[in-house]
């Protein structure tokens, strides 16, 4: 009886005890979920002024006025397999890169890739590209293209084209100037 | 007004991850992006490997720790790659043909690509061989390590464990 009455007193004493764990694992898991809300929220935030900072120093760095872009394109490419291209500005070298597959890839679907970035001041200026990659019958190609081309006020957008010249069999490569 | 925004943007930008100090990443530095010529002839590119764990490791021919170290890397390469481990062996050799060879005989078959001219080994500050650099999902630098004893891997499987269970 004596022990009936200790473990209904205890229960009792316990009850109040139990609920504000309860209560506390409840606040508890809120307090995480809020957490990991405030954390993403944070990490989206980031993104968002990393972005921001991104564009602001593009402006800075490269402003309109003496702003030249050189980009790839590639049409069809069954004579040619790009591998790299090596960008040279008045006779300096300015930018090569490597493609991978999946940047050939996109490419041959009609993506444009921005190769350069740079500034030049007005005045005449001369452009060499050299591509290398895989020619007809699989064979190691090198070619180069070049163009002169007048920087005035304002952005220049130039482009490096890879085509197939059918009745060469051959690739051809061209730089054309964005109007 | 321009350099106004910069410099508020920077404030903020700068102010965060200083809130969040003793976070390990945000601490992770973004790991430099590259394209090297791979031993098989293809280019590949960090960047393309983003939602994977990478291990980059440098190594040579005249280091005889790297030849102890790549077959414990091939291991955890062979463990992990279908847990999405991606091991790119980055060779600094200025003659490929050694490299080549020790390849094969040490069977490796993660991707090995050539920094001959040394440009990603500059980029990501090598000064000792063999040098091992262990990439998260998001593309930061977690872990880096700059000699090599046969526990460490061990301590390399520890930590490719926690980031491909991140």
């Amino acid at each position: 009886m004596n022990n009936l009455l200790r473990v209904l007193v205890l229960m009792v004493a316990i009850s109040p005890l139990q609920a504000t764990l309860a209560d506390a694992e409840t606040a508890g898991a809120a307090s995480r979920t809020s957490l990991d809300k405030q954390t993403q929220d944070l990490k989206s935030a980031v993104l968002d002024l990393n972005r921001e900072l991104f564009l602001l120093e593009e402006e800075l760095l490269f402003p309109s006025n003496t702003q030249v872009a050189v980009f790839v394109s590639m049409d069809v490419g069954e004579y040619f397999a790009l591998d790299s291209v090596q960008l040279t500005i008045d006779g300096k070298d300015v930018d090569s890169y490597l493609y991978t597959e999946r940047e050939v890839q996109a490419l041959l679907r009609g993506g444009v890739h921005r190769l350069y970035l740079g500034n030049l001041k007005v005045g005449e200026h001369e452009l060499v590209a050299i591509f290398t990659g895989r020619g007809p019958n699989g064979r190691n190609y090198r070619r180069g293209a070049d163009m002169r081309f007048e920087k005035t006020i304002g952005a220049k957008f130039l482009e490096l084209k890879i085509s197939d010249r059918e009745s060469k069999s051959q690739p051809d490569f061209i730089v054309t100037e964005w109007e | 007004m321009v350099v106004l925004r910069v410099c508020v943007v920077a404030a903020v930008a700068f102010a965060i991850p200083l809130g969040a100090a003793g976070s390990l990443e945000a601490s992770a530095e973004p790991a430099p992006d590259f394209a090297l010529k791979s031993l098989t002839g293809e280019n590949l590119r960090l960047s393309e490997y983003l939602g994977e764990v990478v291990v980059l490791s440098f190594w040579s021919t005249d280091c005889g720790t790297c030849v102890l170290q790549m077959p414990a890397i091939q291991k955890l390469y062979e463990q992990h790659r279908d847990d999405g481990l991606q091991v790119l062996g980055i060779n600094i050799d200025r003659n490929p043909r050694k490299a080549r060879e020790m390849v094969e005989k040490l069977e490796l078959a993660y991707p090995v690509l050539f920094d001959a001219e040394r440009s990603v080994s500059r980029e990501y500050k090598l000064n000792a061989l063999p040098f091992v650099v262990v990439i998260d999902r998001d593309g930061a630098i977690r872990y880096t390590h700059s000699s090599y004893r046969s526990t460490d891997r061990y301590l390399y499987r520890g930590q490719i464990d926690e980031l491909l269970a991140e």
